[in-house]
């Protein structure tokens, strides 16, 4: 049900997927390529008018030759926006793509209605290891993403094409382009003073690449934000929790949540 | 004439053999823990290995060579020029620093600098100088350098050297990762051109880089039908910059030991061989290739061949027939050197004549019957024109450089 299209958005053709009606949401991906056909999004485009963005760099869109880090994205989330003639969205991101909707939230406060953050990358707690995404294998990626352990057995044993591996090459080094040097923002603790938007921080307990005392440093450091922590699960709530996690989205988006919970 | 360097990597010559035999570590890189790093036995290692090199320098080898690792079993000089130093006044034939890692470095201005001491201190025309990007293991020690961009400092270091050696400072230097209001090197180098090698593992644009400067290249790692092919790819890139390539811009690394006779020789050197491919080239592949480090098709088959390419296991005949290694009495070694000289055109052999754990006597014995009984006759192979080194496309402008690539 989702349309997918190359849009020349500034410099660069990106690749978006989009369905349904209502509020604006837009969801920036994690470091894989997009996958429309999960549950959890045609969930969320049940209610709102889904826009599902490939960064730039990863999967179909095309590389921006300058955008060295996180918060280089900012202006191209800006043309984004303006391409399409949204003034304020719901901007929702996962991993890398959560640490780019929060600097763009940093950055862009008055184009963000709500902000909603699943296991986003980029904070630092003192004492609490963050393995080394790109130091290991197939499987070794796979034990740090899921918890499930059905969908952890999948990802170990799925024989890739070619084609697949050359894909899932291209989008680690998009993501190495980005956190390798340093796989946090160490300005954080000062900028998320900035996120002004009300803040819906998602976080699996048992997530083992940015472990769950990162969802505590998010909720500290921003102002107007719950976080809601999912039991029994990894990096990847919305998929390995689809229903759970859309429910949170979804009461979060309209306002069921009380002002006070902030 | 083919030229033959003892070329060293001073590695650590012990292995917790236990501890691999129970995974407990990956390889011997990025994170095989340092407690097994005695510095006492690095002290004896060091100097043996000195003694080897200074041997091989007064035996006639062409040159001697040293290069750059970090944070492995595998290779121990984090700098080469150190080691080059030394060796600058204990020995009198050239030295090849084969290379420093200038894509690792924050600044090639000092490798212009070390190099240009070196050159200064020997008096000129000894020294080589390589340039390599590091393994890609060792982009994961460092972690300052992000292996998206490796390849392209690489090339704007290589130019800002030259320029620090051979333009009248100071002067402006404007790149993307390397700004310099004034590059002005102290000392320059007292050679009128240092020679520059490129030893690397046969990427494709970085053997067009070697072949539009007339840079020697060295195959570092790869079977023999593939380094066929990348010398193959050298000529015709060659043609492409309208010359045609000599002998002595094509180099082979290989590992060669000689003992009175052939079956000697494999009993002294089969265990060192397969020490070194199970406990020191045993990077896995996303060590020596992380993301971006070369291009996502590029990787694919290179972690495929490391796959299928299980040379620890090969019997000792298949290690030699397939040309990994040239091992047996002097005759039979310089029989194989001929026919391997032959059949790739090489014009530099750069002679692992220690490997693995391989112990200081074995080494020492090595280079002495080596260079006693087959040296000279590998020396004469081939012809002796030398190509001067520079950019051929110089003086064209952007279009027209355009074209070549």
């Amino acid at each position: 049900m989702f349309k997918s299209e190359i849009v020349q958005i500034g410099e660069v053709k990106a690749h978006v997927f989009t369905a349904g009606q209502g509020e604006p949401l837009v969801w920036l991906n994690g470091a894989g390529a997009v996958n429309p056909d999960i549950s959890f999004f045609s969930k969320l485009a049940e209610n709102n008018k889904v826009y599902l963005v490939e960064n730039p760099g990863f999967g179909q869109s095309e590389k921006i030759k300058w955008v060295k880090e996180a918060a280089d994205y900012n202006y191209f989330y800006r043309d984004f926006l303006d391409h399409y003639n949204l003034d304020k969205v719901n901007l929702v991101g996962h991993s890398i793509g959560g640490r780019i909707a929060l600097e763009f939230a940093i950055s862009h406060p008055h184009r963000v209605e709500n902000l909603v953050l699943i296991s986003p990358q980029g904070a630092y707690v003192n004492g609490v290891k963050v393995p080394d995404y790109f130091h290991g294998d197939k499987e070794y990626q796979a034990k740090l993403i899921f918890h499930d352990e059905g969908l952890l057995k999948q990802a170990i044993n799925i024989q890739n094409t070619r084609e697949e591996v050359a894909r899932k090459d291209k989008n680690e080094a998009a993501l190495a382009r980005l956190i390798w040097e340093r796989n946090y923002n160490p300005k954080f603790p000062v900028l998320l003073k900035y996120v002004t938007a009300p803040t819906c921080i998602i976080w699996g307990k048992e997530d083992r690449l940015y472990p769950v005392e990162h969802s505590i440093f998010f909720n500290q450091n921003i102002k107007n934000s719950i976080l809601q922590i999912i039991e029994d699960t990894g990096h990847v709530p919305h998929i390995e929790k689809s229903e759970e996690t859309n429910r949170i989205v979804q009461e979060f988006l309209s306002k069921q949540y009380s002002v006070n919970t902030f | 004439m083919t030229k033959v360097f003892s070329f060293h990597l001073m590695p650590y010559l012990d292995a917790d053999i236990e501890g691999y035999n129970q995974n407990k570590y990956d390889s011997a890189w990025v994170t095989y823990p340092n407690k097994h790093y005695d510095p006492v036995k690095g002290h004896q290692y060091y100097n043996e290995f000195l003694e080897q090199l200074e041997y091989a320098d007064r035996m006639g080898f062409d040159a001697v060579c040293v290069n750059e690792h970090h944070q492995n079993s595998y290779g121990n000089m984090p700098s080469p020029n150190i080691m080059a130093a030394m060796l600058a006044r204990s020995t009198k034939g050239k030295i090849a620093i084969l290379g420093n890692a200038t894509s690792l470095h924050s600044l090639p201005q000092r490798v212009a600098e070390e190099i240009a001491m070196l050159d200064v201190v020997t008096g000129g025309d000894r020294i080589i100088c390589g340039l390599v990007r590091g393994i890609g293991a060792e982009y994961f020690n460092f972690r300052n350098v992000n292996p998206n961009e490796s390849k392209d400092r690489f090339y704007e270091a290589h130019d800002l050297i030259l320029k620090a050696w051979y333009e009248d400072g100071p002067i402006e230097f404007h790149g993307e990762y390397f700004d310099v209001p004034f590059l002005n090197a102290w000392p320059r180098p007292i050679s009128k051109q240092i020679p520059i090698f490129l030893p690397s593992t046969g990427s494709r644009d970085t053997v067009k880089f070697a072949a539009r400067h007339k840079y020697p290249y060295i195959v570092t790692v790869s079977s023999l039908p593939t380094i066929k092919k990348i010398y193959d790819d050298y000529r015709e890139q060659a043609n492409r910059f309208g010359y045609t390539a000599v002998q002595s811009q094509l180099g082979l690394n290989h590992k060669i030991y000689v003992a009175e006779t052939d079956a000697k020789a494999w009993e002294e050197f089969e265990e060192h061989i397969r020490f070194w491919y199970k406990y020191q080239i045993n990077f896995k592949g996303y060590q020596a290739f992380p993301p971006g480090y070369i291009g996502a098709e590029a990787r694919q088959f290179a972690m495929e061949a490391l796959v299928n390419d299980n040379i620890a296991d090969m019997s000792p005949q298949e290690m030699f027939d397939k040309g990994y290694v040239t091992v047996g009495s002097p005759e039979t070694v310089k029989q194989r050197l001929t026919e391997l000289q032959k059949e790739t055109g090489v014009g530099v052999i750069n002679a692992f004549m220690q490997i693995g754990n391989m112990p200081h006597w074995k080494a020492m014995k090595n280079i002495d019957l080596f260079s006693r009984y087959v040296l000279k006759d590998i020396q004469k192979l081939g012809d002796d024109t030398e190509l001067e080194q520079g950019d051929t496309l110089a003086g064209k402008n952007k279009e027209e450089v355009a074209l070549y690539y």
